[in-house]
């Protein structure tokens, strides 16, 4: 989880990751930062995100994405 | 047959009694009928390429969802890691093949109808909303291919979400998922959706014949002509004016659309959100033609930036010009393509090539130069958290989006120059004053459209506020309520433009 936050506040270091619960419905993060931040998941975690992935559900808080990112994982 | 024709009033008349008298479970047939009546009256001969289109990607879909199924079971089947990879990539590449071929044809005949060289040579016309269905149906198939829904089972109830009547004029591009049921499930009559949508439709009116016929009288008359010798300050009045047409024309009839929707019980999709407010240039294409922006970011956008290719460009930029750039670089040119893309999709021609660069290159840059222009702010002392400063920032927009407008105004590449080189070098800024009633309007028509613009300006002022007008509306005195939409509709009857016959204008995206 502390590296996830890490990448994360790399993407947008004005965001505080820990406490957002609506990322993408809020629209902290536009599309920009959307593709920097899977591209980063991508390489980090050596996983796949492709675009079905890309529903606001994965991405609206940071536990959302740790999920994601464990189930890719755990599917690679 | 117009939207604003009395034909078409007739139409939406016997339709919407049709619709609430017979049983709710037929109702989706009266519409799918009225839709099919609708396109033949447009033009019948191209109801073949609906009908193509329609048939491929419902064919797709359901093919694309028993491979999906066979990935989930067959793969799980498998005792082998490596088998399943192997059927799971070969399942995957069928599936590609598939949405490859629906999607290769189907942009084809839109390419075909869409290049103006192609359009002379076989004297072809552009069918009735040949970009609205074939966007609307492809996201279907390539959102079943994704997994996200299930592929409709009945080829006549997935018709009625591909040539549903209202959004084949001019969108906007709906999703399956939001629309279809809707258009499906058979709506109750209720009066607050008739009266409501009645109002939306209203509106539309008075933004499509009194605001934008009357300012599009000037920009036709400017731009009609050689530009060469024309003052930059008429040229710089033209390009704005163009703005408040363009919005007018394309709002108004997505309000009207939207309200027709609503006397059915359809809520349709958002398209616009007072765009003219934005901020920034991102923001600007998150609130203008919403439905064509989220199309292109989930069908376009999004898969070329994230593949293989745009993810080694991001490492290898991070490797060579720090992490920052690997972060940025991807989205940047990604952007710039995309935007490139929409232009052309609006004409084929170097112009509008142009106009897309210019669009996606600023984009890229305001992401590039982020941190940049944030050190800048903190350097100069400048805050970013004050009222003068957001309105700067929506200024500053505004003037990008019009700079935008001159590459769509132009025609062409030489045009481009020319106006330019009027705006900065003969301004003429005594023409401001004096010269603006030889272009078609009047000092009378001048004043007209200068009160049909503020009382939009007010509308959108209020419902940047958060006030809902037609709720806001519903909570007056009756008398007034019969006031303001008597009143609207006096405007619109007195000063609407309409044409020979009394007919309206057709609508800009129409032709797209």
């Amino acid at each position: 989880m502390k590296e996830l936050l890490e990448i994360l506040q790399g993407i947008k270091p004005e965001v505080d990751f820990e406490k957002e619960k609506g990322l993408i419905e809020d629209g902290i993060l536009d599309s920009f930062d959307i593709i920097s931040m899977v591209n980063a998941l991508n390489e980090h975690f050596e996983i796949e995100i492709t675009v079905a992935e890309l529903l606001p559900e994965n991405f609206n808080d940071v536990e959302a994405i740790w999920n994601l990112v464990q189930e890719m994982k755990e599917n690679g | 047959m117009s939207l604003l024709s009395i034909e078409f009033f007739c139409f939406l008349i016997g339709l919407l009694f049709l619709y609430y008298i017979v049983p709710v479970r037929l109702r989706w047939i009266v519409l799918l009928a009225g839709s099919v009546a609708f396109y033949m009256f447009s033009g019948w001969k191209y109801l073949i390429l609906v009908i193509f289109t329609t048939v491929t990607t419902f064919l797709a879909a359901g093919r694309l969802e028993g491979l999906n199924g066979r990935i989930k079971e067959d793969v799980k089947k498998l005792a082998e890691k490596e088998e399943r990879k192997r059927l799971k990539e070969k399942l995957v590449k069928q599936k590609k093949g598939i949405v490859a071929a629906v999607l290769i044809t189907n942009f084809a005949i839109l390419m075909l109808f869409k290049t103006p060289l192609l359009r002379e040579r076989f004297s072809l016309l552009l069918p009735l909303g040949i970009s609205f269905y074939t966007f609307q149906t492809i996201g279907y198939m390539i959102d079943v291919y994704r997994g996200k829904f299930s592929a409709e089972k009945n080829i006549f109830k997935y018709a009625v979400f591909t040539i549903y009547f209202p959004q084949i004029i001019q969108g906007p591009i709906n999703r399956y998922q939001e629309l279809a049921p809707q258009l499906t499930r058979g709506n109750e009559l209720k009066w607050k959706n008739i009266k409501y949508g009645a109002e939306l439709f209203l509106w539309g009116m008075f933004k499509k014949l009194v605001i934008s016929d009357r300012a599009a009288i000037f920009v036709n008359t400017v731009f009609g002509q050689e530009l060469e010798g024309i003052s930059g300050s008429v040229i710089l009045i033209g390009v704005f004016l163009f703005n408040i047409q363009l919005y007018g024309d394309f709002s108004g009839g997505i309000d009207m659309v939207r309200g027709i929707s609503e006397m059915l019980g359809i809520e349709m999709t958002e398209n616009f959100r007072r765009p003219f407010f934005s901020r920034s240039l991102g923001e600007y294409w998150r609130r203008w033609h919403i439905s064509l922006g989220t199309w292109i970011k989930d069908y376009v956008f999004y898969p070329l930036a994230m593949s293989k290719l745009f993810a080694s460009i991001g490492s290898n930029a991070k490797k060579k010009l720090g992490n920052h750039m690997g972060k940025t670089l991807p989205g940047g040119i990604a952007s710039i393509i995309t935007f490139v893309l929409i232009g052309i999709w609006h004409d084929i021609g170097w112009y509008y090539v142009v106009y897309g660069l210019w669009h996606g290159i600023i984009m890229a840059l305001s992401s590039i130069c982020a941190p940049l222009l944030r050190k800048g702010n903190e350097f100069f002392c400048i805050r970013t958290d004050c009222l003068s400063f957001r309105w700067f920032q929506r200024f500053r927009t505004w003037m990008l989006i019009t700079i935008g407008e001159y590459f769509s105004l132009s025609g062409n590449l030489k045009n481009i120059g020319i106006m330019f080189r009027e705006t900065v070098k003969n301004f003429k800024y005594r023409q401001l004053f004096y010269g603006l009633g030889e272009y078609g309007l009047d000092g009378r028509e001048w004043v007209v459209l200068g009160c049909g613009v503020l009382m939009l300006i007010f509308v959108s002022m209020k419902q940047e506020s958060g006030v809902r007008i037609r709720e806001a509306l519903e909570r007056q005195n009756l008398w007034f309520q019969w006031i303001a939409v008597v009143g609207v509709v006096f405007l619109v009857a007195v000063f609407g433009i309409y044409g020979p016959g009394y007919d309206a204008a057709s609508f800009i995206y129409g032709g797209f």
